[in-house]
């Protein structure tokens, strides 16, 4: 999907900031990024967004080891440097910590810039892909390929995937 | 014949001795029973195996609640309450009916087609040729079958490129994720699969009908079309019935082309008991629920199954 769409095979592409210096690797200069425009002029941005999610297994010989490096590579200057120059997403960790400078202009400086718009109204949700495989597989998906399908509207599919986990939870 | 020539016993019948002859006949009876048993008890084994055994664990799973790794609730037939009365679950066996439409009737209507215009020249390398082709479908496995239709059925595929081409542009679409057409674009695929095998079958049937009928047929003056239904048809009764119940099992049991072509979307909209079954027990972790549907869809394709059997089944 990623070679077609910078091949010039796709004028938009719905996609996370995990991908900008992809971009700004291999097409600088060729694309941009923006937020999904909110549904009312003037109203707030949405979108996915969530923080880095590792676990330590308890019985794990090396925890601190594992703990430490986590915690570098999310606090660490250098490390949330290369976070962002090699990957161009939003390096995580502490709110207050800055956000390493890019070139402007680049994708990732549009989706960093984005972050932070979304981070001001409040308007970040977690990943669906961050749900159970369950509520992804019978919820999350279909709802969504309905909304697309326009057979479903916003409120329809929020209520849908609430029910469905509801009905999960009862059996 | 050869005991009314023994001396007879005087004694009760039950009490009678036991000839030799007699004795030596059932030894050998048992032994062709032991030999028959031994033959028999690898494929047996086989068969309870990877059939028996899982069916009565599927039985005992559909009764409790289960996520696969903890402990097993008593559920009672709750899991099969839920299949008769979960609305998309009604609506997912719903789809494997429709399916049955485009997997059965498409395949033995153009199979009897085919193999009626083909009778004459089954011998000649039309015929082979013919049979060859039509069998093509058969051989090649349904993943690939799912994937290669994928991209006839694709916004840039054959289909609507063919549609293009002729000028009907507002026709063109994505096939396999419009809610209307995704589950007859997927019904094709099954239809095309299935039809090399009913003209086989088929083609199989109809060098067994006698030519001396359709020779008397025609000195009566019948036309193809009176020989096809009154001769050719009739003839086939057995076959069309192994044709339709193959292809009704394989539109309720569905799962690989579905899988690969549109796991189930959009929406729900071609989703097929097999697939929800694999999800509810992979992916829900609902084991029970999953049984119960795979126990409810095993008894939905007897009840279809049996009567085309005894309706299609020759008195002897």
């Amino acid at each position: 999907m990623m070679s077609r769409f910078i091949g010039g095979e796709g004028l938009l592409m719905f996609n996370g900031d995990w991908e900008s210096g992809n971009f700004d690797k291999n097409a600088p200069g060729k694309f941009g990024f923006f937020l999904m425009p909110p549904e009312a002029e003037g109203g707030r941005h949405a979108a996915m967004s969530a923080p880095l999610t590792y676990g330590i297994g308890a019985k794990a010989v090396n925890k601190d080891c594992a703990a430490f490096f986590l915690n570098w590579v999310t606090t660490n200057e250098a490390a949330r440097r290369i976070n962002v120059d090699v990957g161009g997403s939003n390096p995580g960790g502490p709110a207050d910590l800055p956000i390493p400078d890019v070139a402007p202009g680049t994708v990732t400086a549009d989706s960093l810039a984005a972050g932070g718009v979304v981070a001001a109204e409040n308007g970040a949700m977690d990943f669906i892909a961050n749900a159970t495989g369950a509520i992804f597989a019978a919820g999350w998906t279909p709802e969504l390929q309905k909304l697309v399908g326009g057979v479903q509207t916003g409120k329809g599919l929020i209520e849908a995937v609430q029910q469905e986990y509801e009905k999960e939870l009862s059996r | 014949m050869s005991e009314t020539n023994l001396p007879a016993s005087t004694g009760a019948a039950s009490a009678a001795p036991v000839s030799p002859r007699r004795r030596v006949g059932r030894s050998a009876g048992r032994r062709t029973l032991m030999t028959a048993l031994l033959f028999a008890a690898p494929a047996f084994a086989m068969y309870a195996t990877f059939v028996l055994v899982p069916l009565v664990m599927s039985m005992i799973y559909s009764l409790f609640r289960w996520d696969g790794i903890g402990k097993w609730r008593w559920a009672g037939l709750n899991n099969y309450l839920i299949v008769l009365t979960d609305s998309d679950l009604l609506q997912v066996i719903g789809n494997a009916f429709q399916l049955v439409l485009y997997f059965t009737l498409i395949p033995v209507i153009l199979g009897l087609a085919v193999a009626a215009v083909i009778r004459e020249h089954l011998g000649g390398a039309f015929g082979t040729a013919a049979r060859t082709i039509l069998f093509l479908p058969q051989v090649i496995p349904l993943v690939a079958a799912g994937i290669a239709w994928s991209w006839m059925f694709a916004n840039s595929g054959l289909v609507n490129q063919a549609l293009r081409g002729m000028g009907l542009d507002d026709l063109a679409r994505g096939w396999l994720g419009d809610f209307t057409f995704a589950l007859p674009a997927v019904g094709i695929i099954g239809a095309w699969v299935l039809l090399g095998l009913c003209t086989m079958l088929l083609v199989t049937g109809i060098t067994k009908i006698d030519p001396s009928l359709y020779e008397a047929a025609r000195l009566d003056g019948a036309g193809p079309f009176h020989e096809f239904f009154y001769i050719t048809l009739p003839s086939l009764r057995p076959e069309i019935g192994v044709c339709v119940t193959v292809t009704v099992i394989a539109a309720l049991a569905s799962f690989d082309i579905v899988y690969i072509a549109t796991q189930g979307g959009p929406g729900i909209q071609t989703t097929v008991p097999g697939l929800e079954i694999y999800r509810l027990a992979f992916a829900h972790r609902q084991v029970g629920l999953a049984s119960a549907l795979a126990i409810f869809l095993m008894v939905l394709v007897l009840v279809c199954v049996l009567p085309i059997q005894w309706l299609t089944s020759v008195k002897k």
